[in-house]
């Protein structure tokens, strides 16, 4: 099999420089003609294995790549979508009412996902003022939430949530991801949002979905230009 | 896809390509055969010298003749091969550690010629050193010839050195225990076997051309009583102490003669014809004296006591005058002709104290002592019993063999703790044994260890900017530089910034340049990363910047070095089988 030696540098995790010398010494069982390394392949893999060395295949171990993605707020909104008029006259029950609202989750998972939610308002109340709450699990969801999504659910009417400035609960951000460190970057770029003054009276007056969804773009744009 | 195979590309033929060891094997028969003939082509050119010189060595001026040999060879070394002196072996092993075993083509014939003009005048040295290097470098030059890898051309070398010993002294284990003990300096199935195969055809080619003769075969069979065995203590002592006054002799010559403030070549006249002065006292220590040897494993050598003890001290003066003043020639030679004379004198000395005791043969005991001397000079046991072993053909001595040099080595080891061979090499540092600490860190250098994920930034960014860089980086280390020259000014650690990132009154109080650290230790791309490390240990940095021409190329840290460092040792020691 003949590969590029940079290939071959990749796929054996070494620097092109090593190689080239293992190469040259006789250390490894690829030849070399101009730039291109001759390889037995199952000769390699004998090699890699005597060596401990862990062979990288072609595909890239994929992790929950929402870390280097883009706009993934954005992304994240939209899969979740933006709901209005979600009932309930205390936080339980409007909990229960946004966590029905999360697209793709069984009645089962529903129920599961209200549970966390509920055990983590318990802990510490998630109303993080001026009427918006970020309501989130503990812990990643184990099934139903493959992506991240942030669910957006504008309230019937206001609600007491415990928040830290005392002021009722209009709005809540269901944020559901699958990992944490995707939990936190979604977080961070939320609040970077809901810090901007323009931003919350958009809020405030319960726009549609295009129209938020815009202004999200918008201010996420700005993070990617010069970071959080 | 069909291919063009050369036949200088025998590596890339499909049977050789998944498993070498065929290859190696038919390399080491080739390289073999033609280190023994120039083995061989020595020997016959020594032989030729001295049957043309012994017609004047009776004349006055015959002194002359070892100080025009040891000029002759100084001046065809330096001037029309460009090497140095000295009799090879710590140079093969330098190449074998350090650059893959590759020689100069030159250097398989520079030795020979220069070895012959100085034995053959009567200068004392030996013929087998300068043989080894010309083997090792045939054996080099042809692993180039067919663009065999690092690997097998070390094979090869080894081939060589084992071709020529077995050639030379018609002992093809010697060769390969030599080849492993004092050339390669380790012990694996790959190399053993080309080795012992390129022994054998070295010895066969010698057989074929010479006959099979053993060299120093002795009149009678030696029976060693238990008496002997423990005389043989006391001569393994005697061994290491000559050993030890002929180490010590030969570098205290060598610092006496480069304080001479004369060229090299004259210098090497003042030594052969101070030789050659000595000659006339003691007509045995010019040469390599093989002729000494053979008459005393026999038993015909009927000198008291006294001559042989000076005998033996004059060979060690005539071969520390030779060498040290820049003739040409191994130690193997004269070490077998002390060894034996020590060997002798210690048996007289036996014999004088303890008349009626009977003693064995006193061949035996020149014998034992040639052993001991080898072992203690080359610190190699292994090669002193073989060697003995199989020029002398005494098995029956097996016993006694193995305690003297066993013995000799250990004590030798007590006051020189590196053998002749690698004593400058280790002082140097420049021993690197396969598998060892110098030798990984020594294969590795500084761009296969460099990380380039720093971001840098310029001297007058602000706090408040920076922090926005530090939010995006991976690494706790960022490199400051001229925005306007591209050079490197120093270096800003997150560990210094941090106990002031949460205070935002000075975010835009303060400037990179403020924090940074100006006087940092940089390294170099080509340093050693020995030293490197060294240089880590003394700041007490785990990183230190790379920088080359003035600008930063990148970081090298331990953590990742660690990671390498496993990978070249891995490497390095699996191979072995």
């Amino acid at each position: 099999m003949i590969q590029s030696l940079e290939e071959i540098a990749q796929r054996l995790n070494l620097s092109i420089e090593t190689l080239n010398r293992w190469i040259r010494q006789g250390r490894i069982p690829v030849s070399k003609t101009g730039d291109m390394g001759m390889f037995h392949e199952a000769e390699l893999n004998k090699w890699a294995a005597k060596q401990e060395k862990i062979i990288n295949t072609c595909e890239d171990s994929d992790g929950v790549g929402c870390l280097s993605s883009e706009f993934v707020l954005v992304t994240a909104m939209e899969k979740g979508g933006v709901h209005h008029g979600i009932g309930g006259t205390d936080r339980d029950s409007v909990l229960h009412a946004s966590a029905c609202q999360v697209p793709g989750l069984s009645p089962g998972q529903q129920k599961g996902l209200f549970e966390q939610l509920l055990a983590r308002e318990q802990l510490t109340s998630t109303g993080i003022g001026q009427g918006v709450a970020i309501p989130h699990p503990r812990n990643p969801l184990r099934e139903g939430v493959k992506i991240p999504m942030v669910v957006t659910c504008f309230l019937e009417n206001s609600i007491d949530f415990n928040a830290i400035d005392d002021l009722p609960v209009s709005t809540l951000f269901l944020i559901l991801s699958p990992a944490v460190s995707c939990h936190l970057n979604l977080l961070s770029r939320l609040s970077f949002c809901l810090r901007d003054r323009a931003f919350m009276s958009l809020v405030k007056t319960g726009p549609t979905a295009d129209a938020l969804l815009e202004c999200v773009q918008k201010m996420e744009a700005q993070i990617e230009k010069k970071g959080v | 896809m069909k291919q063009f195979i050369s036949w200088r590309h025998p590596a890339r033929l499909l049977p050789f390509r998944r498993d070498d060891r065929m290859l190696l094997i038919v390399m080491g028969i080739i390289v073999g055969i033609s280190s023994g003939l120039a083995a061989l082509g020595l020997n016959i050119s020594l032989v030729f010298m001295l049957e043309t010189l012994h017609h004047w060595r009776h004349h006055w001026w015959a002194f002359l003749l070892p100080a025009a040999g040891a000029m002759l060879s100084s001046l065809f070394l330096e001037k029309a091969m460009n090497e140095g002196a000295g009799h090879g072996v710590p140079e093969v092993i330098y190449s074998v550690s350090r650059y893959g075993g590759l020689m100069r083509f030159r250097s398989s014939i520079s030795r020979l010629v220069a070895s012959c003009l100085t034995i053959g005048s009567g200068g004392s040295a030996g013929p087998e050193a300068p043989v080894v290097m010309s083997g090792a470098a045939i054996g080099s030059n042809i692993a180039k010839l067919f663009y065999l890898n690092d690997r097998q051309r070390v094979t090869l070398v080894g081939c060589g050195a084992a071709g020529a010993i077995a050639a030379i002294f018609n002992a093809p284990l010697t060769g390969i225990i030599f080849t492993m003990e004092i050339i390669l300096g380790e012990w694996s199935m790959v190399n053993i076997i080309p080795i012992a195969v390129a022994a054998v055809s070295g010895a066969e080619i010698s057989r074929l051309l010479r006959g099979n003769s053993i060299a120093f075969e002795s009149s009678g069979s030696f029976h060693i009583g238990s008496v002997d065995l423990v005389a043989c203590l006391g001569l393994a002592l005697v061994a290491s102490m000559t050993s030890l006054i002929l180490t010590r002799m030969l570098r205290r010559m060598h610092g006496v003669s480069s304080r001479v403030s004369v060229p090299k070549w004259v210098r090497a006249a003042m030594g052969g014809a101070a030789v050659g002065l000595l000659g006339f006292l003691v007509p045995d220590v010019l040469g390599e004296g093989y002729h000494a040897i053979h008459a005393m494993i026999q038993g015909n050598f009927t000198t008291g006591l006294t001559i042989a003890a000076i005998a033996c001290l004059a060979k060690i003066l005539a071969t520390s005058l030779t060498l040290g003043w820049g003739g040409s020639g191994g130690i193997f030679a004269p070490c077998l002709v002390i060894g034996s004379f020590a060997g002798l004198a210690y048996h007289r000395l036996l014999v004088f104290f303890m008349p009626s005791v009977t003693w064995v043969n006193e061949g035996c005991f020149a014998l034992l002592g040639m052993a001991g001397m080898i072992s203690g000079i080359l610190q190699a046991p292994l090669t002193g019993i073989f060697l003995i072993l199989e020029i002398t053909g005494s098995y029956e001595v097996m016993l006694a063999l193995i305690i003297v040099s066993a013995l000799s080595t250990t004590i030798t080891h007590y006051f020189e703790p590196a053998s002749f061979y690698l004593k400058d090499l280790t002082e140097r540092g420049q021993l690197l044994r396969p598998g060892t600490d110098a030798r990984v860190l020594a294969d590795m250098t500084i761009r296969e260890v460099l990380e380039k994920d720093c971001i840098s930034v310029p001297p007058d960014m602000l706090l408040r900017e920076f922090l926005h860089v530090v939010k995006r980086s991976t690494r706790n280390y960022f490199p400051v530089e001229d925005p306007d020259t591209g050079y490197f000014l120093g270096m800003v650690r997150f560990d210094h910034v941090r106990p002031y990132i949460f205070n935002t009154v000075m975010y835009d109080a303060v400037l990179v340049e403020q924090i940074m650290d100006a006087d940092v230790e940089t390294v170099h791309y080509d340093d050693e990363l020995a030293d490197v490390l060294h240089k880590m240990d003394a700041t007490r940095c785990y990183s230190l910047p790379v920088v080359s021409n003035h600008r930063f190329v990148g970081m090298v840290s331990k953590a990742t070095l660690l990671d390498k460092y496993r990978d070249e040792l891995k490497v390095q020691t699996t191979q072995r089988m």
